[in-house]
């Protein structure tokens, strides 16, 4: 048997488990009244639940376990599994009794620090700003806060129906790439996790029986995305594309559209005199869905734009640098940005 | 008499299997033709002659060793050599000796330091470094510069993507002016782990950067790496463990790895030179208490190899790019498909008929019209049956009709104009063309919200 086949075997085992433990956990959702109630900011008409997320979480357990005990896949060490677990029930406490931004955002710097304690960490900027190596503190300081930014701003995108799947699946399609070098133990992760996401989306696109991720799904992935965010920093571990692309760019481009979205989202409140963390329709894609466009549109329109730009970057990279590439992308986002909403 | 048969016993096994094992010693290539062996008491030169005859000559040191070199300890010096002058260095770095007039003498003023064991001794623009090592239980990626005048080491200051936790058992090659690390173990605390990434470190700038993933043939095996002989080829490095039957030439400028197999070189060690295209090593004799100055051609040995990439090897990453990128190529292509071939599925409310954000109002009859649709069979309605629900007794029947047609025409224009699809068709019967029926759209489904 080729590792292929595992991985396949893998992907297709989680696929088959999400999409039935989304239907299950619908249904016992559903009969218990568990609805995600319909406000003004809701886009959903129709009956849907939170449910996503937990039976996201469970897949994941699941393939994970029968994946480590035929000794495929390495389980990293305890403190990351802890963080990404205490995550997970931050996002659902938080969907059954909603959570103060306050109370969680100390949860998250509680559960990034336990990530942090791993072993892997930014420990260099990789060339930007013409640093590289950076104090262990500072490492820290640096971990953290990305840490923060990733899990809050795909927790924010979650807004759209297949938005932060899809960027999800994106993401982990790269991320398997550069792990499928680096370490080969870790690497059947990937099938597991895109197989469930997309055993998700069955259910997140249907219009009856509607599934959303859920604050649990929507940290759960966020904390993973930014464990492997980190791990690529890290300068000991080796990346396959250290000679084609810079390293944070890549992390940058490779979930672009959370970030650029949070990114603005901030500053708009901010000028704005508002909390940057109070939830409003400020977002790209609450745009999008005013101008016209049908959720599945939207997000599909939102993954096309973001590989669009990181092909584009791998592209050229080797031959204009990291300060021109920076600068290509933020003229190419303004013009994509007065095309679609001039 | 017991006794003096047992005193004997002993000796007999003492003497037996006890064996005057000497120190090996120091190979080092004086230039493509000819080399050095140092022992205890003197040296000797080797060259190859036109008939490839190695030709010897030994002369005993003019002066007596330093003090501080013990004669044990002269094959385990790390060993440079330009126009006739050698360099040897004490293990773990400090104490430097020269070789030069049949004399070995000290030429530091520094100490044993012993924090850079296994660290990489070399020569460049006549200038002698020390770069990385191992020392007090941690290694180091420092890289240490010899200073003629003072006689001590300066520590040298390097940029870049500097080997964060050192540089231990390393393998290094030179090339002009770039030294390409690679191979090593981060060692702390006794745990060593391989750093499976190449560096190259500019010997003109001082500035280091990272090449990208060493190939998976280098194993997190750090007693291996011990024992691996690595011998400076050209601008390459050939590699052999002992007990394999193969060896590897590596070679970083090129980004290859070949690899040859052997059964001849078992006792090639990190003692083994490579002279011109010789590979030159000792081999112990029968009694294993004195060696003899052996070589092999390389071209005897040079068969057949097998290469691969040294670092970067791209195949399983562009294999998963393919796959990677017609998952998502099949992901998007499913999405569009099933949502161009799914019905809308709109929710009618009391007063209004919505899909995700958007919605239009509707009047009673609008909602009584359509609620009748959606509860008919297949969403078909006789024209006769809407008719009836705007005939009363005040309105004539072309009235009615009137109110009827306004109704559902201006129900599909307000759907139309806001989702950009019809909710209402209206078809002829099949058995009488007189008789029509209204259908909704096949692709939109309403449900009914009971409020």
């Amino acid at each position: 048997m080729t590792e292929l086949f595992y991985y396949f075997i893998f992907l297709l085992l989680s696929m088959v488990v999400s999409f039935y433990l989304n239907g299950y956990v619908y249904s016992t959702f559903s009969s218990n009244k568990m609805i995600d109630p319909i406000n003004e900011r809701s886009s959903h008409n129709s009956k849907a639940t939170r449910s996503g997320g937990i039976s996201l979480f469970l897949t994941i357990c699941l393939c994970y376990a029968i994946a480590a005990s035929t000794g495929l896949l390495l389980i990293p060490s305890t403190p990351i599994v802890l963080g990404i677990v205490f995550m997970a029930l931050t996002g659902f406490i938080d969907d059954m009794f909603s959570v103060r931004y306050r109370e969680k955002f100390f949860l998250q710097l509680f559960s990034g620090f336990l990530i942090i304690q791993g072993g892997w960490a930014i420990d260099s900027f990789h060339g930007v700003f013409g640093v590289f190596a950076i104090p262990e503190w500072v490492g820290f300081l640096v971990s953290m806060f990305v840490f923060i930014v990733v899990v809050n701003s795909l927790n924010l995108i979650d807004g759209l129906d297949g938005l932060a799947s899809l960027v999800s699946i994106k993401f982990f399609l790269i991320m398997g790439g550069l792990i499928l070098v680096s370490s080969k133990e870790m690497f059947v992760f990937f099938p597991i996790i895109i197989g469930a996401l997309f055993g998700f989306l069955g259910h997140n696109f249907s219009s009856s029986k509607k599934v959303f991720l859920g604050d649990t799904g929507s940290l759960f992935v966020g904390s993973i995305i930014a464990f492997f965010m980190l791990y690529v920093l890290d300068s000991s571990n080796p990346i396959i594309t250290d000679s084609y692309i810079s390293r944070p760019l890549l992390v940058v481009l490779s979930l672009f559209y959370p970030l650029i979205d949070t990114l603005r989202a901030v500053v708009l409140r901010s000028y704005k005199g508002r909390s940057p963390f109070i939830a409003d329709r400020i977002h790209l894609h609450h745009r999008l869905v005013d101008k016209g466009y049908e959720h599945w549109m939207a997000s599909v329109l939102i993954l096309c734009l973001s590989i669009f730009l990181l092909v584009l970057n791998f592209l050229v990279y080797a031959k204009i640098g990291l300060l021109l590439c920076v600068v290509i992308t933020i003229l190419l986002c303004l013009i994509i940005y007065q095309f679609l909403f001039k | 008499m017991i006794l003096f048969f047992r005193v004997f016993l002993l000796l007999f096994c003492f003497l037996s299997f006890s064996q005057d094992f000497k120190a090996e010693p120091l190979l080092v290539k004086k230039d493509s033709v000819s080399f050095y062996s140092f022992s205890e008491k003197s040296v000797s030169y080797f060259r190859f002659n036109d008939q490839n005859k190695l030709i010897v000559k030994s002369i005993d040191y003019n002066k007596s060793l330093p003090k501080s070199l013990d004669s044990d300890l002269i094959a385990g010096l790390s060993a440079v050599s330009k126009k006739g002058v050698v360099y040897l260095l004490y293990p773990g770095g400090g104490i430097l000796y020269r070789f030069i007039d049949n004399a070995i003498e000290r030429i530091d003023e520094s100490f044993a330091h012993r924090s850079q064991f296994s660290g990489h001794f070399f020569m460049y623009k006549e200038n002698l470094y020390l770069l990385g090592g191992y020392g007090y239980w941690k290694s180091g990626s420092s890289l240490t510069k010899f200073n003629f005048q003072s006689g001590s080491w300066d520590l040298v200051s390097t940029s870049g993507q500097v080997p964060p936790e050192g540089i231990d058992q390393g393998s290094f090659v030179v090339k002009e002016n770039i030294l390409s690390v690679f191979d090593f173990y981060e060692t702390n605390a006794g745990t060593s782990k391989l750093n499976p990434n190449l560096f190259a470190l500019n010997l003109d700038t001082f500035m280091w950067s990272k090449k990208g993933a060493l190939n998976s043939l280098f194993k997190n095996d750090i007693r291996r790496s011990i024992l691996l002989a690595k011998l400076p080829y050209k601008e390459s490095l050939i590699t052999k463990a002992p007990w394999e039957n193969e060896f590897q030439i590596v070679s970083p400028s090129l980004n290859s790895i070949k690899t040859y197999k052997t059964n001849d070189l078992s006792q090639l060690s990190n003692n083994s030179i490579v002279v011109g295209d010789r590979m030159v090593y000792f081999s112990r004799d029968a009694k294993r208490t004195g060696y003899t100055v052996v070589f092999k051609p390389l071209s005897d040995l040079l068969l057949l190899p097998s290469e691969e990439l040294l670092y970067n090897d791209t195949l399983a990453f562009k294999v998963y790019g393919f796959f990677a990128m017609s998952l998502l190529f099949i992901l998007l292509l499913a999405v569009f498909i099933y949502f161009k071939r799914s019905a809308k599925a709109c929710f009618l409310s009391a007063n209004s008929l919505s899909f995700e954000e958007k919605s239009v109002a509707i009047n009673t009859d609008e909602r009584y019209f359509l609620k009748l649709l959606v509860n008919s069979k297949k969403g078909t309605i006789e024209n006769s049956l809407i008719l009836s629900y705007f005939k009363n007794g005040t309105t004539s029947l072309d009235a009615a009709i009137k109110r009827k047609n306004k109704m559902i025409d201006l129900l599909n224009k307000k759907f139309f104009d806001c989702f950009d699809t019809l909710l209402i068709n209206k078809v002829s019967g099949l058995k009488d063309s007189r008789e029509v029926f209204y259908i909704l759209n096949s692709s939109v489904k309403v449900f009914v919200k009971e409020s």
